[in-house]
Formats: C-alpha cells, sequence, structure tokens
C-alpha cells in the first residue's frame, strides 16, 4: 500500500464515520419522536417540541460522560455476576423494548407542561425543557404537608 | 516536632461529630482537639455547582472485588451525611437481641432502653420529622411534623394501623431556620432546596469551638500503640507527613475505613475488617389500579412494619418496607405508566432485609496500595435471602389494602448505602474488637465510633443509631447522662 492509497483510505473511513455519526443521531432522533407519537396517540403533541425533546433525549443518551473503569465493570459485569444466587439484579417483567420507552415517555412527559397544565388532554403538549431532577421541586404530583398529621385524600 | 493535643478524631460525619458535639459539652476550656478529615470541604454550593457531593471520587480510595456490589460513601467534611437520603429510623427492641430472642446472630452487648434517649436528643438536633404514633416505644416524640402520606400509604396506614408509619426524616417537614422544606425531588444526595439534615448545615458550628482545630484533606495512616496505650496518629496532611500525639484517639470514620486504619497500623484482633454488612435491598415496582402515587409530601413517605418483629426472625431476616413518591430520580427506566389517565397508577417499594455478617466478607488493605482499602463481598447469607424469597407473599399481603393490578419489575439493588460491621462490639474480647462503650478492649484510649460496630444489621436505616452510639459512647467517658 502506498501512501497515497493509505491516505485515501484514511480519509474515507472518516467520512464513513462521521455519516454514520450523523445517521445514527438522526435515526435515534426520529425514533424517539417515532415512539412518542404512537404511544401517546391520545395526546396532541406540539411536534416543534417532539424534535427538540427527540434531539435533547439522544443528546443526553449519548452525552453520558466516560465512565471510569469501576463503572465500567459494574455496568459490564454486573449483569453477569453469579455471586448472588437467588435474585438476579432486575426480574423485570416488560419486554426490553418496552422498558426503554417507559422511560423515554417518562421523561418527556415530566419534561412538558402535561402535568402542570392540569393534565388536560385536550390542550397541547408543549416540552419545556429536559427533565431535570437537580432542579428544586420538580415532582409534579408532590403535595405539601398539610397542618393536620396523616393522612391524604 | 509533633503536637499534643487532649483528643485525635478522624472523620467529620454523624459519628465523629456527635461524639464532638458532647464531648465539647463538658470539656475543660483549656482543651485542645484535633480533628482530621480526609476530603475538602465541599460546600453546598460548590456540591451544586458541580452536581457531586464529593470533590474525592471514592473508587479511589477502595478497590471493590464485587461488581454486582456497590459500597456508597462521601468523602469530605460531613462525611455521609452530604449523600444519605435522611432516613432516621430508631431500630427495634428485638434487633439488639437477635441471638437471646430467637437463637440466631449476635446479640448486641446494650439494649434499646440504653440508646433511647440518645435517639430522643440526635432526633431533636436532626429536626426530624415523624408521626405522633411509633412501632417502637418512645420517650419523646420527634419534633417536626410528620410528612404527609402517598395515597397509597394512607390506604396501608387504614388497613395496617399498627403496621404502617409515616417516614421518620432528618428531611424537614417545615422550614428550620437553616433548612429548606422537602418537596420530594428525588435527588436527596444533591438535595437541590438543602431540606435534609448534614453537618454542614447543622452542626458545622461545633468545628469553629476555639478548642477544634480542623485539618482537612488529612489522610490518616497508623495509629501508634505502646504499652497498651495508644500514642499518637501518623497522617499526611496536604503532602506532608505528620505525627501528633493525643491523650485519647477517636476513629469515627465508615466502615471501610476504621478497620483499614487499624490493621495499617498492625492491629492483630482476627475480627477487625471482617463481617462486612448492610441490608439486602429489593425494590419492585406495582401498577395499581385508580390509586395515584408519587403524591406524599417528600421522597420516601411511607414505612411498614407487618414483616419486622416476630418469631419469623429464628428462620429469616426481618423487613422494613420504604415507599417511595418520587417518580422519577432514581428510576429513569420508566416511571410512570403510559395509559391515558393512568400516569402515576404506578407504585414503588423497598423491601429491606437485615442480613447476617459473615466473617468472610471483608475490608484489607491493598498490598501494593496501603493508602487504598480492598473490600470483598461474596453474597448476602441465607438467612437473608430467604426472607426475599418471600416478597411474592408480601406483596399479596399489600394488596389487601391495595388495588393491585400486576407487578411490573423486582430487581435487587446494588446497595443499600448503609456500610456496616468490620470492627464489632461486644462484652467478649474474644470475639469483638470493641466494648459496649465503643473502647477497644486492649487500648482503653482508644474509642471507634460508627457503623463499624454493628453486631448485626437490622434493616433500618442506621444514621440514629450511629449518632445515638457517639452519644452514649461520649456520656460514659465524660462521665454523665444525656441531655
Amino acid at each position: 500500500m502506498n501512501r497515497r492509497r493509505f491516505l485515501l483510505g484514511g480519509a474515507g473511513l472518516a467520512v464513513a464515520g462521521v455519516g454514520a455519526w450523523v445517521l445514527g443521531h438522526r435515526g435515534l432522533e426520529w425514533e424517539i419522536g417515532a415512539i412518542l407519537r404512537r404511544r401517546l396517540s391520545y395526546l396532541t403533541l406540539d411536534p416543534q417540541g417532539v424534535r427538540a425533546f427527540a434531539k435533547d433525549q439522544t443528546a443526553a443518551i449519548l452525552g453520558k460522560k466516560i465512565p471510569t473503569w469501576n463503572r465500567l465493570r459494574y455496568h459490564f459485569l454486573a449483569s453477569s455476576a453469579t455471586s448472588y444466587k437467588r435474585f438476579f439484579r432486575s426480574a423485570d417483567r416488560r419486554a426490553r423494548r418496552e422498558r426503554l420507552e417507559d422511560g423515554i415517555i417518562s421523561t418527556y412527559l415530566l419534561s412538558s407542561d402535561f402535568f402542570t397544565g392540569g393534565m388536560d388532554e385536550s390542550r397541547t403538549v408543549h416540552y419545556l425543557a429536559y427533565y431535570d431532577a437537580g432542579r428544586p421541586c420538580q415532582n409534579p404530583f408532590a403535595r405539601p404537608v398539610v397542618d393536620t398529621p396523616a393522612t391524604a385524600t | 516536632m509533633p503536637a499534643h493535643y487532649d483528643v485525635i478524631i478522624v472523620g467529620t460525619g454523624f459519628a465523629s461529630s456527635f461524639f464532638l458535639m458532647r464531648y465539647l459539652e463538658r470539656a475543660p476550656k483549656s482543651n485542645r482537639i484535633l480533628v482530621l478529615e480526609r476530603g475538602n470541604e465541599d460546600t453546598k454550593p460548590w456540591q451544586l455547582e458541580h452536581r457531586l457531593h464529593t470533590s474525592i471520587d471514592p473508587d479511589t480510595l477502595f478497590k471493590n472485588d464485587n461488581p454486582g456490589k456497590e459500597w456508597y460513601t462521601s468523602p469530605g467534611f460531613g462525611g455521609n451525611s452530604k449523600c444519605w437520603m435522611g432516613g432516621t429510623t430508631r431500630m427495634m427492641p428485638g434487633d439488639f437481641k437477635l441471638k437471646s430472642r430467637y437463637g440466631v446472630g449476635t446479640d448486641w452487648p446494650l439494649s434499646y432502653d440504653d440508646l433511647e434517649p440518645h435517639y430522643g436528643v440526635v432526633e431533636q438536633v436532626m429536626l426530624v420529622s415523624g408521626p405522633a404514633d411509633s412501632p417502637m416505644p418512645r420517650s419523646r416524640s420527634a419534633p417536626l411534623a410528620p410528612h404527609r402520606f402517598s395515597d397509597p400509604d394512607a390506604l396501608l396506614k387504614k388497613h395496617f394501623p399498627d403496621g404502617w408509619y409515616q417516614m421518620s426524616t432528618a428531611r424537614a417537614s417545615t422550614a428550620t431556620g437553616r433548612r429548606g422544606v422537602c418537596c420530594a425531588s428525588g435527588i436527596c444526595g444533591l438535595c437541590p432546596v438543602d431540606a435534609k439534615f448534614t453537618i454542614q448545615n447543622g452542626l458545622a458550628e461545633i468545628y469553629q469551638d476555639p478548642r477544634v482545630t480542623l485539618r482537612l484533606r488529612s489522610e490518616v495512616q497508623t495509629v501508634e500503640t505502646a504499652a497498651g496505650v495508644a500514642r499518637a496518629m501518623n497522617y499526611r496532611h496536604e503532602s506532608v507527613q505528620e505525627r501528633d500525639t493525643a491523650d485519647l484517639i477517636v476513629l469515627g470514620a465508615s466502615a471501610l475505613f476504621n478497620p483499614h486504619i487499624m490493621l495499617r497500623s498492625g492491629f492483630t484482633h482476627p475480627l477487625i475488617g471482617r463481617r462486612l454488612h448492610e441490608q439486602m435491598p429489593v425494590y419492585a415496582t406495582i401498577d395499581l389500579k385508580g390509586v395515584k402515587c408519587y403524591n406524599g409530601s417528600t421522597v420516601l413517605t411511607g414505612l411498614g412494619y407487618l414483616f419486622y418483629e416476630g418469631e419469623h426472625r429464628a428462620d429469616h431476616a426481618a423487613c422494613m418496607i420504604e415507599t417511595w413518591s418520587s417518580p422519577f430520580a432514581y428510576r429513569p427506566d420508566g416511571a410512570l405508566r403510559v395509559e391515558r389517565g393512568r400516569w402515576n397508577e404506578r407504585f414503588m417499594v423497598g423491601f429491606l432485609f437485615d442480613d447476617l455478617p459473615s466473617p468472610d466478607n471483608r475490608v484489607t488493605v491493598n498490598a501494593s496500595n496501603p493508602s487504598v482499602a480492598d473490600v470483598h463481598f461474596g453474597d448476602y447469607s441465607e438467612y437473608a435471602q430467604r426472607a426475599a424469597d418471600r416478597i411474592p407473599q408480601m406483596i399479596d399481603k399489600l394488596a389487601e389494602a391495595l388495588p393491585v393490578e400486576r407487578l411490573v419489575s423486582t430487581s435487587l439493588g446494588t446497595t443499600a448505602a448503609h456500610i456496616q460491621g468490620t470492627v464489632v462490639m461486644g462484652d467478649d474480647p474474644a470475639s469483638s474488637v470493641v466494648d459496649r462503650y465503643l473502647v477497644h478492649h486492649e487500648y482503653r484510649n482508644l474509642l471507634v465510633l460508627g457503623s463499624s460496630a454493628y453486631p448485626t444489621a437490622s434493616p433500618a436505616y442506621p444514621t440514629l443509631t450511629v449518632s445515638a452510639l457517639s452519644l452514649w459512647a461520649a456520656d460514659h467517658l465524660l462521665g454523665g447522662a444525656a441531655t
């Protein structure tokens, strides 16, 4: 292999890599939008907001910090750890696909004005900002302590 | 030239701080106390800015040989008070008498009655929120009003009035002057409204006392002993090797690092480092029919004692149930339901089982880098796992009060975020390292505080007991009673 062919091959691989990265991003964004539209078909979703959420959710998935070696060990080895005799780490009765979709939809609804708007299904749902539990008081269902101790209704 | 102190204390977490608080109440004005903390100050604004509760990666301090088991800790000023969730349950009387009542495990060398007044003091200092009723005897009620139940909790309380209680917690239910009110954000490790008690927002003033010298960034290496007395502390402070002497030495680090320091120091008791344990946590997600969840006033709203005390403890572990009231933070894989109008009809429950400690689960000193602890954990005891096998029956019992539609998932948590055992307490020097007052059996001027002393786990959250034990130890040392 001469130098010219080597450089051309390298450039080709780089272009293919960038292309795959862009297509992967776009594909994931498209998939997230499709999941929202399909499983929340009974709601009117602001299309621009769905696209913005899909972009933010994709960034959140792909933009996670590079884990340390110890984190990697937990993530990859824990699933095959056999030291626990009786309990596997998770016994989720949902299919993996359903569980992932539930997570995306949970995040979208909590990121939108749906709950703060009173869960009115006749209103268009708008995406506000990607859900961040680190901001104060992000639980839309929480109720304050009442004067009389005890039971909620 | 080493400096001499009346006391050297290691650590600034719950164990050390509650001991120091009580010690300062009685110590003469001339006393000099050195406190050594391995980490940095990591103020609350720093934590929020960096979205971290510690500036030191705990993974650099210990090597864990079990990838399926995590140990949660937060180096730095305030220790694990920075990352804890604020659960302040008391242990039940039976937890102290596991051997004599049920024939398993080990009895604690002290009783619930011994600790009861100290529990009350800690609850006052932490401004604990808790219910008016209680599953265990109490001489005083919690200082703050209870948090509001979620709807499923209310149903459980109605059906099991003597088995279900509002959460006992140091997450404030009303503003305290220093802390905000918990609003169930669900990320207690970085509480954005500073609602939970921490050493930083609740006891920092004791470190401003003129008798106290606090040295951050100080890695304790060894306790020097001679002729049956602990004499000095060797430590590295900001890359400078130091050696200071003291009349009294107090180890108040976690159950990973108390034994680590003792082993590095050449202490030879065969139980040092052994019996590492914590509760076995299993979480269940349950879909309910027509009952709305996540609507309490704090992240964990209810405590179930239905499977805690009883003769079953002779065969399998006790269980404390906790109910979660935050939709997202700890469960990004589907906290809500998708079906129309049923978004929050999903309930998350934690089952905490007490584990019987095994000598094979242990902390040792890393051979190539003695600054690092090696942590070995094989598995939970059969005793705990037999109890966890009963979760389906437990859910059936809860279904007497709740319209359970389906069990979505169960999962074994990678950690209960409680590190216990490793410097066990007891009356017999052959089977324990420290006595009932947390004084080392051989070196009588050495105290080893904290959850490292736990002989058995108890399903209860450990922090209140850790703090009460420090008051108990300080009172014994100083010859007085709780105030």
